[in-house]
């Protein structure tokens, strides 16, 4: 038996999840919501998270906000930051825009989340 | 100097300003002078990088610049709101004069006929706590830090300790380990965190960031820079027991303690505060005691969700713009009385012809209990100081008009 939180809103879910390996279909109860589930049977297998950061921006002292579009494997988290801080954006960008594809191999992008010119 | 009369003034471009200008514009009101300190717009949201905004209010996961990109874009629509930033709004008098001051521009003076407070809040500082000790670099509020990378890309020092478990202090905990920083512990003085349980899994857990709750920081130490500080658990009456007092190396202290409405500019209109949310006191519709003043957002009271700050936000646009087309209003407002596990209650009077969204914070956590608003109730598995209720109160419900409607959380059951 696992017992997880359910990070996907503000109230925090206190899920638990019976026999994640031993039976092929989980056993899942606790969640509020649908999305809880779902988080549950990731979190089981291959925990995700969305990274957001700064990344740094040509001829300009200021910062570009950023994230990854989607949640990204959660060992994947510090290499991908390692690749964050090596890239250079060119202005302008708006919210959306793709800044690296394939973050870290991955199969999440990572995009610019605020406009800047 | 020159005077300028306009319909509004909205003092803060953040979440609350924006919602509440937008919300007035589309009411109707015309000249609107948004006055914001910053260079741009969004508030406090630009450097808060991090995603979990808009779950309620744009039924998707945002981070904090996204969701401000979204009221600032709406304000392209709106070409009666005035937007004027790197202007700080230094004076506010009750007959709704304004002073603003602006590098390029000098000191300029407003009449308006409505103002919308709007300025946010700001950190408890060390000098709130009264932590004995030297007085070194290295401490800084959790906002500042956040303020430092997201904006500026410092950081503030190598390895840190973070006071205090709110969700800011547990948001920075993740940036600063992401971005190569040790966090060496979360220092919690209740027995229990004050931030989201959703950010004490990714942010913390996460990283194994060790949380000591029941624990304080009792002493700084270092000379030029911080060296060190003293821990120690701390007993019923939250006093620290020091025989067992142990020491973690840092060169930082990061303080999230706590946030206080920001309400210098409101005392000068004379709008009279609540002593415990240290917000105006305000009516259903978001009126201070101050006729044609309103406030909202942070600077009414501290809020867990973003979301939230823009529909009070909303709310308040639409009645100062009522207030401004003459329906001011002339029913009475029945007072809420706090009562048992109540810490705060906002608004702090309700109308009597409108349901109202009341904003509840517990005083200690429970379980199993009622929470009575008047005739009305709603039981509730748990409640934590760290959760603001958010409860619908409907005066039909009244039987006859109160002097008081008391508001409380019990543990027998009802019904
Ligand atoms: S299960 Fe649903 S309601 Fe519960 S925390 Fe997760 S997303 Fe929120």
């Amino acid at each position: 038996m696992t017992k997880l939180t359910c990070i996907v809103c503000p109230l925090g879910c206190q899920i638990t999840v019976a026999d994640p390996k031993m039976s092929g279909e989980l056993h899942i109860t606790g969640h509020r919501c649908v999305r809880g589930r779902t988080y549950a049977q990731t979190e089981i297998t291959t925990p995700r998270r969305v990274l957001t950061a700064v990344v740094a921006i040509e001829n300009s002292p200021r910062l570009l906000p950023v994230k990854t579009d989607r949640p990204l494997p959660k060992e994947l988290l510090f290499t991908a930051m390692e690749e964050v801080k090596g890239i250079r954006v060119k202005l302008p960008v708006k919210v959306g825009t793709v800044l690296r594809a394939n973050l870290a191999g991955s199969d999440v992008n990572l995009v610019a989340s605020k406009n800047m010119a | 100097m020159r005077r300028s009369r306009i319909d509004l003034a909205v003092i803060g471009a953040g979440p609350a300003g924006l919602a509440a200008a937008i919300a007035a514009a589309k009411a109707g009101v015309g000249r609107i002078a948004l006055f914001e300190r910053q260079t741009e717009p969004g508030g406090i949201l630009q450097q808060c990088i991090h995603n979990g905004f808009g779950l309620y209010y744009f039924r998707e996961e945002l981070t904090g610049p996204e969701y401000a990109q979204r009221f600032i874009d709406r304000l392209t629509d709106y070409p009666q709101i005035h937007l004027q930033t790197a202007s700080t709004v230094v004076k506010i008098t009750p007959q709704r004069e304004i002073y603003v001051v602006n590098e390029q521009t000098g000191i300029r003076y407003y009449q308006a006929k409505a103002i919308i407070l709007a300025m946010g809040c700001r950190e408890r500082p060390r000098g709130a706590l009264k932590i004995p000790g030297t007085r070194p670099a290295g401490i800084f509020t959790a906002g500042t830090v956040q303020q430092l990378m997201n904006i500026y890309g410092l950081a503030p020092g190598k390895e840190a300790v973070i006071l205090g478990s709110g969700d800011i202090g547990l948001i920075m905990a993740r940036r600063l380990t992401l971005e190569g920083i040790k966090v060496r512990a979360v220092v919690e003085i209740l027995p229990c965190s004050t931030g989201l349980k959703r950010n004490l899994v990714q942010c913390l857990e996460d990283f194994s960031i060790p949380l000591y709750l029941r624990h304080t920081v009792t002493r700084i130490n270092g000379e030029k820079r911080l060296t060190s500080v003293t821990v120690a658990p701390v007993n019923q009456d939250l006093q620290p027991i020091k025989e067992q007092a142990f020491t973690l190396p840092c060169d930082t202290l990061i303080l999230s303690v706590g946030l206080i409405p920001e309400n210098e500019l409101s005392l000068m209109a004379g709008v009279e505060l609540d002593p415990v949310t240290k917000g105006p006191l305000l009516t259903s519709t978001y009126q201070t005691t101050v006729p044609g003043i309103f406030a909202c957002g942070n600077v009414a009271h501290v809020h867990d969700l973003v979301d939230d700050v823009s529909i009070e936000g909303e709310i308040t646009g639409q009645a100062a713009a009522a207030f401004l087309n003459g329906e001011s209003p002339t029913e009475p407002y029945i007072p809420l009385r706090t009562g048992r596990n109540i810490r705060t209650v906002v608004p702090q009077y309700v109308s009597l012809s409108n349901t109202t969204t009341l904003y509840i914070r517990p005083l200690f956590p429970e379980e199993d209990v009622t929470l009575k608003v008047g005739p009305a109730t709603r039981r509730f598995k748990a409640v934590t100081p760290g959760e603001t209720i958010r409860f619908r109160f409907d005066p039909t419900q009244l039987k006859s008009k109160p002097e008081k409607i008391p508001v409380s959380l019990e543990v027998e059951t009802c019904d």
